[in-house]
């Protein structure tokens, strides 16, 4: 095993790709306790990096600083090459960074499309603000119809819907606003089989569209379908950054237990 | 195009009532049918109920907490709760009363005085509430201590007797359309719940409203700033209720600082409309129902001489009856 | 445009109809004399009066004979006619003074006339309530009101409602514009009690100018009681002038956190804790359920002796009360009666009265009378 192949990311640096997003040498103390070391990870736009590793990892902190929740103790965040700093989340949709975590962020009690306009509705009629449900509506279904997200429709309250479909809903918003990166946190976790099919599909749709994705996942089998890259955690470093193509489950939970050999 | 398997058990297999039933809608239209189901009954009871000036005594008997419950069902779709508002009721008649006597502004200058009390009361609360993290249970109670006993002592445990007869107009003129006399108390209540009505209907933030009670946290996530919504929210309800205190004292013909405090009338009148304690649920017809009906329960017992004892017995039952059905209602 | 001219004609309509329900918009001088009479001022003249239907109003009966102060009576009044309808908006129904004493008294005496009673409770302290039945009372077609309201600040508010439906209202113990007046005379109430206090001290042979005048008021409840203490104070002054300034005291009875009784408590025994010297108290309150109040925390403190620590006089004459004289160990021996229970057969009579267009008294007082150990077996035997 060459060192180089464990640095998948720096091969497409080295090919002048500009990654959207480069965490660089990004640390995270509390106290004594290292949550994050010295971590380096490009995320290049119509690539899904897959991050990995055991409990305590430091994989949640990690995304959390992405997300703009913490902020690093000494490292860089680089859009497109420009160094930022994310004080509050605010800062990182703002940089068109989506974080899609476990309890998915949906109001309940609103239909699809008011959820997938959360933030950014189509208003009119300053300074009442009357909402524009129609048009709304209308651009919803393009949006769902566009992802091949099975909703029949979008006036339906999401708590009647299954979890695929909160799934589903909770990355059309994402969409519609507009995310460069789409971070997913353990997205396939509460889904049967078919649901799974359904949103990883979903996800490849993104990876067309040329978003930059990172997933957190211990599924193998998910993130050996989905993944152009895997990166995995081991006490708060980043041990390897490989290739999917070029490695295998079996060396990726090797690496995940034991470590860099 | 993958389609994605649904929650078929409520989406296509419940029947069509059962859906209704558990819907918004659904508590509307049940309080609608107890409403006409009551009618029913005390017009059989009682000769003097089914006639056009007791269905007017009615509105205007329950116009103060009508204006009161509107306002606040904002405050309460949204998951917060002001128990101020009967101590912003009496302290705003007061200020009122006092700037008509002594600004020199006339009404408009009472009416500001009064609303500015609610603006006030509001606006501390909301900041205590959103900002500083306080429950609202506690910090809109402490608000109504510190407000009643501002209002006593400010006005020094009088009542400020008003004569202003533009002032007193308010809430004892009527509105004549034809042959028909509305007191016009009845009218600022419809006026009320139309104004609440159209802003969860067709605005942003109506629609803020019911996000921020749904889930806050997916609102702060997807950018929207909920603490001053929140902030906006109790300065509405208190205001709201500022401007029930002004017309209940334009009612009095005075500004009475110790009227007993009657939040737990508006809020039961809320929760019986359908609003949940938790938020995110509610429709301010509901409101307006709800508050009818205990208003046609008060006028009906009272007509048949009911004595006011089993009154209240009565009225502890409906909304008892209301919260448990509520919670069954989610079971099935 | 139209609906805007219809809004404002609707508005103006709607001015110019409360300009003329304001009560003192009329030009009534001398001819009503029931507009503006304090009852509680002793130097506040009395006239005959009689209502007239038409004008919706009472006026000035200059026909009529006989001493305004003891002419009237009511066993001279004409029996009632068929369906008379009586609409009593009761205090309450849920104190003492009330149920036990005033309202079954007025159902007594209306089913001895012959009359309809129409009940409303006016539910004290609630100062919607009554503006409520005051509608009620005028969609029921009540033929005469007997208002028993108690916040003088919501008269003008109700007699409004009165005055357009032309019903005749007699007010019960706090004086209504434009009504007729029954009720306790709260300043004599309070000189009576005071002057009883005096005595009492003098048969104990107390030190009079070591005396400790304490009242128990209430802030919430409204000015129109408000006699009841002063007059106490005012007798006390007048007869005992030797007792100094600072021997008098006010104390609030905390009636809105605890309720009358237990509130009293409180306030008197944090009273007695910051003056743990004081002997010879005489004290009173708007009524027995503070005054009460009061007398536990003296015998709570060890300070209820009646002969030597100090007295507390009563108003009302409620249960409370009585028992207390009745058991001759606390150090409430005295309480100033108006004869609650009496209301209605004075009441009733005075309402069918007056429907019958007869001349009848603009104040009527009721008998008020010292209970004490000595007399309470006369006025009220077991």
């Amino acid at each position: 095993m060459s060192v180089a192949s464990l640095d998948a990311g720096g091969e497409g640096r080295a090919a002048g790709r500009v990654p959207f997003l480069e965490a660089r040498n990004v640390t995270k103390r509390y106290g004594g306790l290292f949550a994050v070391r010295d971590v380096t990870l490009p995320l290049y736009p119509g690539e899904v990096v897959g991050i990995v590793g055991d409990n305590g990892a430091g994989k949640s902190t990690f995304i959390k600083i992405l997300a703009g929740d913490h902020e690093p103790t000494s490292g860089d965040l680089l859009i497109e090459g420009r160094p930022v700093r994310f004080a509050r989340p605010r800062d990182a949709k703002r940089a068109q960074i989506e974080t899609i975590y476990q309890d998915l962020a949906l109001c309940e009690n609103l239909s699809v499309m008011d959820n997938v306009f959360l933030g950014h509705e189509i208003t009119s009629g300053l300074p009442f603000r009357f909402l524009r449900r129609a048009r709304m509506h209308a651009e919803t279904r393009i949006l769902l119809d566009d992802l091949g997200i099975g909703i029949p429709s979008t006036h339906e309250i999401v708590v009647n819907l299954s979890g695929g479909q909160r799934q589903a809903t909770a990355l059309a918003r994402v969409a519609k606003a507009g995310a460069k990166l789409v971070i997913l946190d353990e997205p396939t976790a509460a889904l049967g089989v078919r649901e799974t099919r359904a949103l990883l599909d979903l996800v490849l749709r993104f990876r067309e569209q040329g978003k930059a994705i990172l997933v957190i996942s211990h599924e193998m089998r998910d993130v050996f379908e989905i993944t152009d890259r895997i990166a995995v955690f081991k006490r708060g470093e980043l041990i390897a950054d490989r290739r999917t193509k070029e490695t295998t489950p079996d060396e990726i939970v090797s690496l995940i237990m034991r470590g860099r050999q | 195009m993958t389609s994605i398997p649904s929650n078929a058990a409520t989406t296509t297999s419940a029947p069509g009532l059962l859906r209704l039933a558990r819907s918004q809608e659904g508590v509307v239209v049940v309080l609608l049918v107890a409403l006409f189901a009551l009618v029913l009954v005390f017009t059989m009871a009682s000769p003097y109920f089914l006639d056009f000036r007791n269905a007017m005594n009615i509105g205007r008997a329950v116009s103060i907490i009508g204006i009161a419950a509107a306002f606040t069902t904002l405050l309460m779709i949204a998951g917060g709760l002001d128990l101020s508002i009967g101590a912003v009721m009496n302290a705003a008649g007061v200020a009122a009363a006092i700037a008509l006597q002594s600004s020199g502004l006339g009404v408009p200058g009472a009416i500001l005085a009064g609303l500015s009390v609610g603006i006030v009361v509001g606006f501390v609360n909301g900041v205590f509430v959103a900002k500083l993290g306080v429950n609202p249970l506690i910090m809109t109670i402490a608000m109504q201590f510190i407000v009643r006993g501002l209002t006593l002592g400010l006005s020094a445990s009088a009542s400020k007797i008003i004569t202003d007869p533009l002032f007193l107009a308010i809430a004892q003129s009527y509105f004549r359309i034809g042959s028909i006399s509305i007191p016009a108390p009845l009218v600022w209540m419809l006026l009320s719940m139309a104004l609440v009505w159209g802003i969860l209907r067709f605005t942003l933030f109506g629609k803020y409203v019911y996000a921020i009670g749904g889930k806050a946290s997916a609102c702060r996530r997807a950018g929207i700033n909920v603490d001053r919504h929140t902030i906006l929210l109790y300065v509405i309800s208190a205001t709201g209720a500022a401007f029930a205190g002004i017309v209940l004292a334009s009612l009095q013909g005075a500004g009475i600082p110790y009227g007993a405090g009657n939040e737990l009338s508006v809020i039961a009148a809320v929760i019986l409309g359908g609003v949940s304690l938790s938020g995110g649920v509610g429709l301010i017809e509901g409101t307006l129902v709800a508050v009818l009906l205990v208003g046609v329960l008060k006028n009906g017992m009272t007509l048949l001489g009911i004595s006011s004892v089993f009154q209240m017995v009565a009225e502890g039952l409906v909304l008892a009856t209301a919260v448990t059905l509520d919670r069954l209602k989610k079971r099935f | 445009m139209q609906a805007v001219r219809l809004f404002g004609s609707a508005i103006l309509a709607g001015l110019l109809g409360t300009a003329a329900m304001v009560p003192g918009a009329w030009a009534e001088g001398p001819e009503n004399p029931t507009l503006e009479q304090n009852p509680g001022d002793p130097a506040q003249e009395r006239y005959w009066v009689r209502y007239d239907f038409d004008a919706g109003a009472y006026r000035l009966a200059g026909d009529a004979s006989g001493d305004v102060l003891t002419g009237w009576d009511p066993a001279n009044v004409p029996a009632a006619s068929e369906g008379t309808l009586i609409c009593f908006t009761a205090e309450s129904e849920e104190f003492d003074w009330d149920v036990v004493l005033v309202n079954p008294s007025m159902r007594r005496a209306a089913e001895a006339a012959g009359v309809e009673l129409l009940l409303l409770n006016n539910a004290y302290p609630s100062t919607t309530k009554p503006l409520e039945n005051a509608d009620t009372c005028v969609t029921r077609g009540a033929d005469v009101v007997v208002s028993f309201n108690v916040f003088g600040e919501i008269a003008p508010a109700i007699m409004a409602k009165y005055n357009e439906a032309r019903i005749p209202v007699i007010a019960v113990d706090v004086a209504h514009p434009g009504s007729v007046f029954y009720g306790a005379d709260n300043c004599k109430t309070g000189i009576l009690a005071g002057e009883f206090a005096v005595q009492w001290a003098k048969d104990n042979g107390w030190p009079l100018d070591q005396i400790q005048v304490v009242t128990g008021s209430d802030p919430a409840v409204g000015g129109a009681p408000a006699c009841r203490n002063t007059g106490f104070v005012d007798a006390i002054k007048a007869a005992v002038p030797e007792i100094p300034e600072a021997n008098f005291h006010d104390v609030d009875t905390r009636t809105g956190e605890l309720g009358a009784v237990a509130g009293a408590i409180a306030a008197m025994t944090d009273w007695l804790t910051a003056h743990p010297d004081a002997r010879y108290i005489v004290s009173t309150s708007i009524n027995d359920d503070r005054a009460y109040g009061i007398a536990q925390a003296m015998t709570q403190a060890g300070r209820g002796d009646p002969k030597v620590d100090g007295i507390v006089v009563g108003k009302n004459a409620e249960t409370v009360a009585l028992n207390a004289i009745r058991a001759g160990d606390s150090p409430l021996v005295g309480t100033v009666s108006f004869f609650g229970n009496r209301y209605g057969d004075y009441l009733v009579p005075l309402a069918i009265d007056v429907l019958a267009g007869n001349a009848v008294p603009s104040i009527v007082s009721v008998p008020h009378e010292v209970i004490s150990k000595a007399n309470i077996d006369t006025y009220y035997p077991e």
